[in-house]
């Protein structure tokens, strides 16, 4: 275990010290405090500006993340030849596999929680102003959800960082980021996909689109955005099956990559 | 300490796999407590018989016996110590941060890491630089960190690929010390180089290894014995003159910054200075060809072509 610290460590210390992950932290930052101004022009509905603006800044720049770090997390050590220092020390390859993944992962967790802290106080700025017109509009101020929304939020991100893992240690990152991301795409509507299968004839395709439904992860589960805004049923119950969903998938992506990795030759 | 019989390791490569054989059928042992010197020209298989050795690729046949393992467990690694060939080393990472990752990999932590750190920086004569990134090192000092990094474990066994590249002579006088002074301690180390000279300075024994194959294994004494001597014999005058002279003889002649050199063979030294005696011609000097593993390699290798 401490062989898979040391290289999540590495991997944590090389995305701090990487310029890419600077300019899309200040590119996120600067989304969510957009938003504050964009919320002043648009009459009486600042809350839900500020708070859907400001969640979908940090979707979009922690999925950005994700890919264009996670591209280059085996990729770059094989490219560069690190792994032939790494390999020629007493560690195992899926400790490696691990390490990298948990690196990154830490990494996401601390971007993730200071953008949320910002946004969480532009909301408590917005909302304490105006409080009597929230609780009149929206019926209380819902920060269960919106934290909720954030957690979920980076549930994704581990998912979409298993993707771009299991990519990066067989392709190249130009395809590891198109592959990611298509694999994004198809995932976030995963539920129109299968509604696609229920009203389509061709058995085919059905079966096709049944597949693609029950392979790539639902990552619709994880927007509950609209429940951070206007409130909502979130039940314990839908937190934990969407938490072990999450768990369940990363595994699964992981001994993935792990399997690739195993059998991979470097030459 | 290592075994390898018969290596064979095939690459599948461009876009059809189409099959290329790199190592066809290397054989060579390393006992314990020796130097060995891996030597051939470049794209002879050097590294790639490394790779399999290490485990980084999959041999296609033979057997490696490494310190009594055939299946590259990966547990035998904390026995070994490796710098590889134009070292590569994370470029964000700082000197000490790369000798303390590599550590860490080694399982070992805290005071005992931190001081085997302060040790093989100054060993290898880096300890000014050791908060400095990696980036901003010259290919010389990346060579030294590389080394240093080898060491971390006090292997047993150090498989240097390349360690003279990129070093100026001092840094190569400096590592060659190193090594001696590995060897000292009774570790074993196999070193692959292509500067000739300083595989004859260190290495009890050799093999050379050309297209795959290798063609000559022993020390350097059994080596160079088998490389005849030649002398070289500077002269001014008259060419036509010294070849009057020396006709009967087997001497090569040719012309050289304005000098005639005559080159020969030890046993018809006499005769041929006999011959030049009698001729117009002045000797400017005369010299040995020193017996060198370069002579042997040049021949190996005009014979592989």
């Amino acid at each position: 275990m401490n062989r898979v610290i040391s290289v999540a460590h590495n991997t944590f210390r090389e995305a701090i010290r990487d310029r890419v992950l600077y300019s899309l932290v200040i590119f996120a930052v600067l989304m969510i405090l957009s938003s504050l101004i964009i919320a002043t022009i648009s009459g009486e509905q600042y809350n839900k500006i500020v708070k859907d603006l400001g969640l979908a800044a940090i979707s979009i720049i922690g999925i950005m993340i994700s890919v264009f770090l996670g591209m280059g997390l085996v990729y770059k050590e094989i490219e560069k030849k690190t792994v032939y220092n790494i390999f020629s020390k007493p560690i195992k390859r899926y400790e490696f596999i691990l390490g990298k993944y948990l690196g990154l992962a830490f990494t996401l967790l601390l971007i993730t929680v200071g953008m949320a802290i910002i946004l969480f106080l532009l909301v408590l700025y917005t909302e304490l102003r105006y409080q009597g017109l929230i609780e009149f509009y929206y019926g209380g101020h819902h920060f269960a959800e919106f934290f909720n929304a954030i957690y979920f939020q980076y549930l994704e991100f581990l998912i979409i960082i298993g993707i771009a893992l299991i990519f990066s240690s067989f392709t190249s990152p130009i395809l590891s980021v198109l592959f990611t991301f298509l694999l994004f795409a198809i995932g976030r509507f995963s539920g129109d996909i299968r509604l696609f299968a229920e009203e389509i004839k061709n058995p085919v395709s059905a079966v096709f689109a049944e597949v693609i439904y029950r392979v790539i992860p639902n990552l619709g589960k994880f927007n509950v955005r609209s429940e951070a805004v206007y409130g909502g049923s979130l039940s314990g119950e839908l937190i934990f099956y969407t938490t072990a969903y999450a768990i369940i998938y990363t595994l699964a992506l992981l001994i993935l990559s792990m399997i690739i990795f195993e059998k991979k030759e470097f030459k | 300490m290592l075994e390898v019989n018969n290596l064979i390791k095939n690459f599948k490569t461009g876009f059809l796999g189409k099959e290329v054989t790199v190592l066809r059928g290397v054989s060579f042992c390393v006992e314990s407590g020796e130097i060995f010197g891996f030597v051939g020209p470049n794209g002879a298989g050097k590294t790639t018989t490394f790779k399999c050795i290490l485990g980084f690729a999959l041999k296609s046949g033979g057997t490696i016996n490494l310190m009594g393992e055939t299946n590259g467990k990966v547990g035998i690694k904390s026995r070994i110590g490796y710098l590889p060939e134009n070292p590569y080393f994370y470029d964000y990472l700082t000197g000490e941060e790369l000798l303390r990752y590599m550590g860490e990999l080694h399982g070992i932590k805290g005071k005992a890491l931190e001081d085997k750190m302060d040790v093989l920086l100054s060993k290898v004569n880096m300890s000014h630089a050791r908060k400095v990134q990696l980036r901003k090192y010259s290919k010389g000092m990346l060579q030294r960190i590389g080394i240093a990094q080898a060491l971390i474990n006090d292997p047993e066994f150090i498989i240097l690929d390349e360690p003279m590249s990129g070093l100026d002579p001092i840094g190569r006088r400096e590592i060659k010390d190193l090594i001696l002074e590995e060897k000292a301690k009774g570790k074993t180390i196999l070193l692959s180089s292509h500067m000739l000279s300083d595989v004859e300075a260190l290495c009890d024994r050799v093999a050379l290894l050309m297209s795959g194959r290798v063609v000559r294994t022993g020390t350097i004494g059994e080596l160079l014995n088998e490389i005849h001597t030649d002398y070289e014999l500077f002269l001014e005058g008259s060419g036509d003159d010294i070849q009057e002279h020396v006709r009967d003889l087997s001497v090569e002649l040719e012309e050289r910054a304005g000098y005639l050199v005559l080159k020969f063979d030890e046993d018809i030294k006499a005769r041929v200075l006999e011959a030049i005696m009698k001729s117009s011609a002045e000797i400017v000097s005369l010299h040995p060809m020193r017996k060198s593993l370069e002579g042997l390699f040049v021949e190996e290798a005009s014979k592989n072509e």
